[in-house]
């Protein structure tokens, strides 16, 4: 059992891997799309500046990027840099290496993702699960509601909804992650509710959309589980429907909630990368933003990179965990 | 005592001699969007110790709907009118359409003293825990005090009484690792690890081969003699009735129009839709040239009837004027043979 | 479910007659909400076809004059006197507190609105593209002005950037959609109709598409557009680029919903009888899921408004002078837009409006075409 489990994990792994290099091809199709390669870009660019770039300069760049030489050369010299050195590029924008980019904004890009994920889960699973079983009253209703307006409001507009209303009911449109003057200063009691009171937007922004559209998978399939001739069997047995609820329907309705991880982090990520530019917030979302509107693109691209294999890797996850919560998809990979 | 006080129960509710079951005038409407569906229309019948009762009749003449209205449960859009009285093993009778569905004095009935088979024994099960989890949940249920250990012992001793070869390796398989057959007999296997005296069966031999049919069939019948319970057969083929009941109950449109014994209900139906069911099974001498016989017509849907009898429409010796204009009450033919016709008279049995 | 009408003889044999399509548009018919959302969608699109007559203003008209005025009231009565539909003349002041320029209304002057007014100061126009007209649904006489959602940064009537703007907002996403169902129907049939390794290289291809967060992807994509181009064509590539990334999921279900099917046993006898498996592609299975594609192209639609609107907002799609809602919305992005012009954010009820419209439609469809409902 566990060796074959170990198997399939070993086979997923292999595909996620196979994936995870398409994405690569993608991505550096992207980074090299805009017309005119960058370092030409870059040097017109100095020199409108005013800054000559030294011959050698140019030489040494053209050399590591492999500027002169096809496709495929090129793909070779920047996935290999990534692979063997994490050397993800240059940033023009920012004048440092993609890399130092990266590691100064992952992780409150990270954090933020991670609670915002957290806060969609454990809001939407009890709300769905309310829904279905009370269907048609007026919580039902009312949440049905709310998940229809917050699928259909882009994040965009939700964020400069909330800044708006923020704006009229306090006066204070709660820019940023702290309050002017608060980013420096020591972490204190204050600072950190000032962090709290900043994140709340954001979190909503983010968070929404996931929300409402998990709570209506959870309320869909757990109608789906309470119509279902096995519940009638139990009640037949005497057990409490309560306990019909929570051992048989709720698991079984997890499983598809359980299996949109990767997916949840894809609407996760757009949700930080707008929320980002709306709100001014100092993660990754916004340089992205700056550096795709500066043809940044080795900025870009490696971001994009980042997320997709993210992506992947919540997929990944997701299917263990619907191996081991499904006997029946257990089986069937087990079988090969 | 198991019973929850706050449902008023201390008013003794009758039931005479050996009756095990007796419904009384059983109505169950289903509503549906802006319709009333009138699905059971005044059923009566009883059921003794020991015996066994067929309910015949086409899909959707409200066999399924009177079978879980007495295992209380019928989905929340269907509401009942009338009496289902049942006599539990300690003697006390109960009506149990005045016990709360979900209620503690119901739920404890569940499983002990009726139990219930279904149609289809594969969506019966979760697939999401062991075939023995399922099965011992009805004893830890039931019996608290029981260990797991305990309950996991009764439930392999129950799956090798139910002919499940290899029990051990069986009761930590899944679902979708039996055979619709065997998944039948776990059911059964479940539903009886609880001793109870009722066992209602809704058709559960038509989602499966005729072969495993035969087997099933075989096993009730054993399992009859050796618990001594009381079965509800329902189903719409007649050659299973013939072989596992001792009394026949005719449904149509939501009500019984012909109850009697296997040997009246076999050779002397009385009622056209009785006699038109029997018409309809093939013979083995029948000439192969010869065509099915079959009653002409659809089930009507049973919104806003008008006092009619329900069969006029389909009836060959419909009477114009009267069976399609009042309502038709059953009469005894002879001794225990009863036919809601009017072509019937009290006390004579027709040719 | 008007299953069960009241009296069985009464009830009508068409019921037992009617075609899938009569069917799902009896059940569709009860949806109210979907009936709303369709008749506001017709709407819509009616008043984005003849946006030009519609708009008291052209997309190239402004007036510099009225720069950031606020939302002018549409007055019926003078001092107590009926007059008829008409706005007051604008005045220039300043606020006391901010200091900022603000327009007020001069009660001395009564400028009315003419209806189907002819002339040149909405400009001409060609109707559908094809005849020249210069008849505009309202303007107010005189040089008076009408802003019934105000004026943006440059002095241009708000309300007909969202009239013109519709144009765009709302007919990319068609064409979008077209795209999207084209590619990943043809994806999809051709994963679930051959299977083997056709399947599994589509399978991949969209598990790659699918593992890219949509509006980052779109960004990185149309960040990649020269700046150069035309809004023509900048148009075009949009429109190519967001069904790029829509159709995976299409693509899915299609592919599941072949697999299914190809079980059944209406194919399996098309098969037997020897039907070219383009008869049945197209013949059998894919009408057999016809309802299904038609909702999915219905729920499409919506998540490419906000595709559009969303990168033209960030500034990497549509830019000025070129209009659509998320170009309007662009404005929106500066804190002082929320503290001091607050109609600004008007447009934005209009995305929202027809997402959520699009949605209920899809969904009410999505009921009636489910046959167990």
């Amino acid at each position: 059992m566990n060796k074959n489990f170990l198997m399939f994990a070993l086979r997923k792994l292999a595909t996620m891997i196979l994936t995870v290099f398409l994405i690569s091809f993608v991505v550096f199709f992207i980074i090299t799309l805009p017309p005119g390669d960058f370092l030409t870009n870059y040097i017109g660019r100095m020199a409108e500046a005013g800054e000559a770039v030294s011959p050698e300069l140019i030489a040494e760049l053209k050399a590591h990027y492999g500027l002169d030489q096809p496709f495929v050369v090129q793909y070779w010299k920047w996935i290999s840099n990534i692979v063997f050195h994490g050397d993800f590029g240059y940033s023009f924008l920012l004048s440092m290496p993609v890399t130092s980019v990266i590691k100064a904004y992952i992780v409150p890009t990270m954090v933020l993702s991670l609670v915002t994920m957290i806060f969609t889960y454990a809001i939407s699973i009890p709300i769905g699960i309310y829904s279905a079983v009370h269907q048609y009253s007026v919580g039902d209703y009312l949440f049905t509601t709310i998940g229809f307006i917050g699928m259909a409001v882009p994040n965009f507009l939700m964020g400069i909804i909330l800044m708006f209303i923020s704006f009229k009911l306090t006066g204070n449109t709660m820019l940023g992650l702290y309050s002017p003057g608060m980013e420096n200063a020591a972490w204190s009691m204050a600072k950190f509710i000032d962090l709290m009171k900043h994140s709340v937007i954001p979190i909503l922004v983010i968070g929404l959309m996931n929300t409402c559209s998990l709570m209506r998978t959870m309320r869909g399939q757990m109608l789906d589980e309470l119509g279902k001739n096995y519940v009638m069997a139990a009640r037949a047995k005497g057990l409490k429907a309560k306990a019909i609820r929570y051992k048989y329907c709720v698991r079984a309705a997890m499983n598809p909630v359980a299996s949109s991880i990767g997916w949840s982090l894809v609407n996760i990520f757009t949700g930080t990368t707008i929320v980002a530019i709306v709100l001014n917030l100092p993660s990754m979302g916004r340089v992205m933003h700056e550096a795709l509107l500066d043809q940044d693109m080795y900025l870009a691209g490696s971001w994009l990179f980042l997320m997709a294999i993210m992506t992947v890797l919540g997929t990944f996850i997701s299917d263990l965990l619907l191996a081991w919560l499904d006997p029946r998809a257990r089986s069937e990979y087990l079988k090969g | 005592m198991f019973w929850n006080k706050k449902e008023n129960l201390d008013h003794q509710v009758e039931l005479s001699g050996d009756y095990l079951l007796e419904v009384r005038d059983l109505n169950v409407n289903i509503q549906v969007e802006e319709d009333t569906l009138h699905a059971v229309r005044g059923v009566n019948f009883v059921l003794r110790r020991g015996e066994t009762l067929g309910l015949v009749g086409e899909s959707g003449c409200g066999k399924s709907v009177t079978s879980k209205e007495i295992v209380g449960i019928n989905p929340g859009n269907c509401s009942s009118k009338g009496e289902v009285l049942f006599r539990t093993k300690t003697g006390k009778v109960f009506n149990l359409l005045e016990l709360e569905k979900d209620g503690v004095t119901y739920r404890a009935l569940r499983g002990t003293e009726i139990a219930m088979i279904f149609q289809e024994p594969m969506t019966a099960f979760s697939p999401l825990y062991t075939v023995g989890n399922q099965l011992s949940e009805i004893i830890l249920i039931h019996e608290p005090g029981t260990t797991k250990q305990q309950a996991r012992e009764r439930v392999l001793e129950m799956l090798k009484k139910v002919g499940i070869a290899n029990p051990e390796k069986r009761i930590d398989q899944y679902p979708h690792e039996f055979s619709g057959g065997m998944l039948q007999r776990a059911l059964i296997a479940m539903m009886l690890c609880c001793d109870p005296t009722l066992l209602i069966a809704d058709e559960p031999t038509t989602a499966l081969d005729v072969t495993i049919q035969a087997q099933i069939l075989e096993l009730m019948k054993s399992l009859q003699k050796e618990f001594g319970m009381s079965i509800l057969f329902i189903t719409h083929d007649l050659g299973t009735v013939a072989s596992m009941c001792d009394r026949v109950a005719v449904m149509y449109l939501g009500q019984i129009v012909e109850t009697g014994s296997v040997r009246q209900i076999f050779h002397n139906a009385q009622h056209p839709y009785t006699r038109g069911l029997l018409k309809s099974l093939p013979k083995m001498n029948q000439n192969r040239d010869e065509r099915l016989y079959a009653i002409r017509g659809v089930v009507p849907v049973p919104v806003g009837l008008k006092p009619s009898c329900g069969f006029h429409e389909r009836c060959e010796e419909c009477m114009a004027g009267k069976c399609d204009s009042m309502n038709v009450e059953p009469v005894e033919v002879e001794p225990g043979h009863f036919v809601r016709c009017l072509l019937s008279e009290e006390g004579k049995v027709r040719a | 479910m008007a299953l069960f009408k009241k009296k069985n003889k009464e009830r009508d044999d068409s019921y037992y007659y009617a075609s899938q399509w009569q069917l799902m548009y009896q059940k569709f018919r009860k949806h109210k909400l979907a009936m709303a959302s369709a008749v506001l969608l017709i709407v819509f699109y009616t008043i984005a076809i003849f946006g030009n007559f519609v708009a008291p203003q052209g997309t190239e008209q402004f007036s510099g004059e009225y720069v950031n005025c606020g939302p002018t009231p549409i007055h019926f009565f003078h001092e107590g006197e009926w007059e008829g539909p008409f706005v007051y003349g604008l005045k220039r002041d300043r606020d006391p507190v901010t200091y900022m320029n603000i327009f007020v209304e001069d009660t001395e002057k009564i400028c009315h609105i003419d209806f189907f007014a002819e002339g040149d100061k909405g400009g001409e126009y060609k109707i559908l593209g094809l005849i020249p007209c210069n008849i505009h649904l309202f303007q107010a006489e005189g040089d008076g002005q009408v802003f019934l959602f105000g004026t943006d940064g440059m002095g241009r009537d708000l309300f007909s950037r969202v009239v013109l703007g519709a144009q765009i907002s709302l007919f990319i996403p068609v064409v979008g959609m077209i795209l999207t169902v084209a590619l990943g129907l043809l994806m999809g049939s051709l994963a679930g109709y051959f299977g083997g390794w056709v399947d599994n290289v589509i399978q991949r291809l969209i598990e790659v598409v699918r593992s890219f967060p949509n509006v980052p992807l779109w960004m990185a994509l149309s960040a990649a557009l020269p700046a150069t181009l035309k809004p023509a064509q900048v148009f075009m590539l949009m429109t190519i680029i967001l069904s790029l990334i829509s159709w995976p999921n299409l693509a899915r279900t299609v592919r599941s919903q072949f697999f299914s099917i190809k079980k059944e046993d209406f194919i399996m006898a098309a098969r037997i009888s020897g039907a070219p498996a383009s008869a049945i592609v197209l013949r059998h299975m894919i009408p057999s899921f016809l309802s299904y594609i038609i909702v999915n192209m219905t729920l499409t639609i919506p998540s490419l408004i906000v595709g559009e609107t969303t990168l033209s907002f960030l500034g990497l799609g549509l830019r000025s002078p070129a209009t659509s809602w998320g170009v309007l919305l662009q404005e929106t992005n500066k804190l002082e837009t929320i503290m001091f012009y607050g109609w600004k954010l008007i447009p934005m009820i209009f995305v929202f409006l027809a997402v959520l419209a699009f949605n209920f439609l899809g969904d009410g469809l999505r009921d009636a075409a489910d046959p167990y409902k």
